[in-house]
């Protein structure tokens, strides 16, 4: 009656449940799909977490398109229908590609009263040098030159038209566009080819938004296609990776929980007949991953896919609680579901016991994408095994099978190969653990790591090249590396900029790096303007202008004013190019930090070799970041790959004793050490993810020898039925996984199959044979 | 604030070329790819609060696809070379100053037009100017006012005037601050492709 009374409570509990769940659903899911996010955030600096967070969420809300044509015009036709498709759509906050004269004017304005104190490098270093005759002769070019480049209006208020020459010293970032009325364009191989880009209005890895970002485009594309037939689309930007990342999760996703679900299910039909183990399969299944989504949005409030995917793995580990409880239909001896529930109690317990204490070191890593992962696994599994504790016993009618059943048979012979004294079967064990030892020592000697976050992320060879392609055309350099540079105040800061110009612009010719942008080259530091008004007075307008004038037969007197003030970051306007500075610009409390931006690091070592002796200025390569955070992070899963065991073993050690407990762990243990050796084989290198693959292969393997020593007798081929169609269905599960094309689950499932397989192979080994329970 | 008038070089660069053939000519005198067009220049610029206006001359060479090479040779020895990468300005024969066409508004249409009027389209020209073309006994005469002076290449040019009969003889160029320069060119000679090694040197060195 007890037992009738918690199975009901349980089953409303569950409905319940999922009737919230449902709820949930329909009122929208945020379904986040960056793969960074699952990375921990304990950067210790906090400028340097700022600044890369401010860098890496500026760089993932960019896009950018060329938009190529044979016809000069055909191409910038369809550039409009692409950039006022996205304008109206609303996803775009801005367009970078677009020349805006407003700012222009905007910039100018901002500059011109403080043109005195403004002088481009080469300038200064001709007034320093004493060539102010190369100055004056350049103005002279310039009102003498073809077409006028200087006119009467710059003469009356910059005689030596400094000011122009100081704003054409600005870095640009397009090096290969060139401007071409209102839009930029670069040809290439007899094709024109326009730029369209911007800034993205939403987070590039919010499904809804990619969704409706992706439609604006494909729409934009076919009208396009109408204007410009031989149009060329190239594409850029985190949000093209991201949509294609997330496609590729949700179809995987998909594939696999159905293929696993049918498979799973056929098993069971083939191995069991009947709808009723089904039926019961579905509810312990069903009722565990929905619960699990549940319990996962609830505590994060977001479900990452890659946690979805991983998840719904779990399809393959929480059938095993019940395909035990099935497999005593062919044990005469358990002829109810209450005795059948007996039987299999101890092993559920315990096998939920080492895999829940699997999972929960998951919970100790501080990566918020495994948190995920292990909450959703943790709660999947507990209710999973509950449901068949609790509701099995009701609804189970069946009458056990005859003995003799041909798949108990069948079975019984994978625990003869670890249990008989035959020479056949001793010779094939010795031949079994020879080859597991030849394919290790093969793996041993190609063995290799790696963290390159490159690998992990890139995903579409097709987006990889059109990205490439972009920054080739445009002469874009796609730079996530920049110098951290700090300073107790901002003029100190400027300070410190301008004088690392010189290593700078050194590195920059010896091919380090191609390019750099600071703030300083926007906003000199008040002490540089204070020294240029200096220079430009004393050794250019007291020795020259008078004769310059009188020789160029000018009459008026130039107004070339000194200011009271300075120009500084603040007085700046947000506007074209200063939007720019105020990204730079990531000073926190009590201290003034700016990001230097480098172009193309082709030496990191030259570069970090360069500021190696100047203090506050920090090399920060995001891409090595996170590939060194990916690093600590798999000797971290090693770590509590070893913690997993050590606490695992005092509870085997508690129902088995210390020789029995070795025993059953060995299996684990050997596919843990193997797996990874044996990938190496199959050309995966040994990356984080294969780190988690083999803390979920030891709590998975363990049950697996947890039910072989619960075992004995004549239950023995029962329960090896029971582990050969728990690994089946686990590897249905992870075996897909190795078929993904996202590498970092490639890998997953790659150590998870081989693990598996070895952990279930070697199972019947921790049985005790002698002992009968 | 500061802009190079890109659309006025367009304008020379393009025209230059476009004449009229035959005695009162209303067929352009072509010049194609491979041809080059030598010839001389006197440019006179009266700007605002100037005595008298800044006058230079010397020779130049269009190399139609690849370049202009502009020598100045009086007052002053100066060359500068204008290409679709940019415009390089040598002083004495070395590099005085470079601005690549990224920075530059306009240069990149120059090409485009150029190639138009060399064909005797005028259809690229329309789209900025209001074009006005007489013709009468000693030869032709095109006005072109930009349609849309709010366009930042277009804002200072209030008017240009060509004047030609086989070749472009003139050039006025009107400017909203007031400023007027002229140019007439001299002795045209269009020869196949015989450009010195020199020069070759210099187009390359600009379209870096």
């Amino acid at each position: 009656m007890i037992r009738r009374v918690g199975a009901i409570v349980w089953i409303l509990a569950i409905v319940a449940a999922v009737a919230y769940l449902g709820i949930r659903l329909a009122s929208g899911v945020t379904l986040e799909s960056n793969i960074l996010a699952l990375l921990p955030r304990q950067e210790r600096d906090a400028s340097v977490q700022r600044a890369s967070d401010r860098l890496a969420n500026s760089l993932s809300q960019r896009f950018g398109f060329l938009v190529g044509s044979r016809s000069p015009e055909k191409a910038i036709a369809a550039a409009h229908i692409l950039s006022s498709a996205l304008k109206q759509s609303g996803t775009v906050t801005a367009f970078s590609s677009t020349i805006d004269q407003d700012a222009q004017k905007k910039m100018g304005a901002a500059y011109f009263p403080y043109r005195s104190g403004l002088l481009s490098e080469a300038d200064r270093a001709d007034l320093k040098a004493g060539r102010a005759e190369a100055l004056k002769d350049r103005a002279m070019a310039s009102l003498y030159g073809v077409g006028g480049m200087a006119d009467s209006r710059l003469m009356a208020r910059d005689p030596f038209f400094l000011l122009p020459s100081y704003l054409l010293s600005l870095p640009t970032s397009q090096t290969r566009l060139t401007v071409d009325g209102d839009v930029l364009t670069v040809q290439d191989g007899g094709i024109t080819y326009v730029l369209v880009s911007g800034d993205l209005s939403g987070a590039p890895y919010a499904l809804d938004f990619q969704k409706t970002f992706h439609k604006v485009v494909a729409e934009a594309e076919t009208r396009m296609k109408a204007a410009a037939p031989d149009l060329t689309l190239i594409r850029t930007g985190a949000v093209f990776y991201a949509h294609d990342a997330a496609n590729e999760a949700l179809d995987e996703t998909t594939v696999i929980g159905i293929a696993s679900l049918v498979g799973t299910m056929a098993l069971i039909l083939i191995v069991f007949g009947g709808i009723r183990p089904i039926m019961l399969d579905a509810l312990a299944i069903g009722s565990g991953v929905l619960c699990a989504f549940l319990g996962t949005l609830l505590v994060f409030g977001q479900v990452h896919v890659l946690s979805l995917l991983f998840g719904v793995s779990l399809i393959g580990i929480s059938v095993d609680y019940s395909l035990q409880y099935f497999c005593e239909y062919f044990d005469p001896g358990a002829p109810d579901s209450v005795t059948r529930l007996k039987r299999v109690l101890p092993g559920l317990a315990i096998g939920l016991a080492t895999t829940l204490i699997g999972y929960c070191t998951l919970l100790l890593a501080p990566f918020p994408g495994l948190k995920q992962v292990a909450t959703f696994s943790v709660i999947g599994l507990s209710v999973s095994c509950f449901t068949v504790m609790l509701c099995y016993p009701l609804f189970d009618r069946h009458r056990p099978y005859q003995p003799g059943n041909r798949f108990v048979r069948f079975a019984a012979k994978h625990w003869a190969l670890w249990e008989a004294k035959s020479t056949m079967a001793v010779g094939l064990r010795i031949i079994l653990i020879l080859a597991l030892a030849a394919m290790a020592a093969g793996g041993i000697a190609k063995f290799k790591t790696d963290d390159d976050v490159h690998h992990f992320q890139s995903l579409s060879p097709d987006l990889k090249h059109q990205e490439t392609e972009f920054a080739r055309l445009s002469g874009t350099p796609a730079g996530t590396q920049f110098l951290l540079v700090r300073a107790a105040n901002e003029e100190a800061l400027l300070q410190k900029e301008e004088r690392l110009d010189a290593t700078l612009l050194r590195l920059k010719k010896n091919g380090a790096i191609a390019d750099f942008t600071s703030v300083a080259q926007y906003v000199p530091s008040v002490a540089r303007q204070s020294e240029n008004r200096a220079l430009v007075r004393d050794r250019l307008f007291a020795p020259h202008l008078a004769g310059y004038l009188s020789e160029i037969g000018y009459d008026g007197t130039p107004d070339y004013p000194t200011p009271k003030g300075f120009l500084t970051p603040g007085t700046l306007p947000n506007a074209g190019p200063f939007a720019l500075v105020k990204l730079l610009d990531v000073s926190g409390a009590g201290e003034a930090a700016h990001v230097l931006l480098l172009g193309d690091v082709r030496d990191a070592g030259a570069v970090k070799a360069a500021i190696s002796g100047t203090s506050d200025v920090r090399f920060v390569s995001l891409a090595d970041d996170w590939s060194a955070l990916f690093a600590e992070y798999r000797q971290y899963a090693i770590a509590l790959l070893a913690l997993s065991v050590a606490l695992m073993f005092p509870l085997l050690a508690f129902r088995y004793g210390l020789v029995r407990a070795m025993r059953v762990l060995a299996p684990s243990l050997l596919a843990v050490v193997v797996a990874p050796l044996i990938a190496t084989l199959a050309g995966v290198p040994f990356t984080f993810f294969n780190a988690m693959a083999l803390i979920l292969v030891l709590s998975v393997g363990v049950d697996y020898s947890v039910f072989c020593a619960e075992t004995g007798g004549e239950r023995k081929p029962v329960t090896t039925l029971a582990i050969a169609l728990a690994a089946l269905g686990t590897i249905l599960a992870f075996g897909m996984l190795a078929l993904s094309r996202v590498f970092a689950v490639h890998a997953f499932g790659m150590t998870m199959l081989i693990g598996i397989f070895i952990a279930w192979l070697f199972a019947p080994a921790a049985g005790d044979n002698a002992r009968r329970k | 604030m500061f802009r190079l008038p890109g659309v006025f070089a367009v304008a020379i660069f393009g025209l230059l070329s476009v004449a009229p053939a035959s005695a009162a000519p209303a067929a352009p005198q072509t010049v194609t790819a491979g041809d080059v067009l030598r010839g001389h220049f006197v440019q006179a610029r009266q700007l605002q609060g100037f005595a008298k206006p800044l006058k230079s001359e010397g020779s130049f060479v269009l190399a139609p696809g690849r370049g202009l090479i502009w020598h100045n040779e009086k007052p002053f020895d100066n060359t500068a070379i204008i290409t679709a990468g940019g415009i390089l300005q040598l002083a004495n024969g070395r590099e005085a100053m470079r601005l690549s066409a990224s920075k530059l508004p306009g240069l990149a249409q120059l090409y485009g037009v150029l190639s138009a009027a060399l064909s005797g389209n005028t259809g690229p020209l329309q789209q900025t100017f209001v074009v006005t073309q007489t013709t009468n006994e000693d030869g032709w005469r095109v006005e072109l006012k930009p349609l849309d002076s709010g366009k930042q290449a277009m804002s200072q040019i209030k008017r240009l005037v060509l004047t030609g009969s086989r070749y472009v003889d003139g050039v006025e160029v009107e400017r909203t601050s007031g400023d007027v320069d002229r140019i007439t060119f001299s002795s045209h000679k269009i020869t196949k492709s015989d450009l010195t090694p020199n020069e070759m040197a210099q187009l390359k060195a600009a379209a870096k």
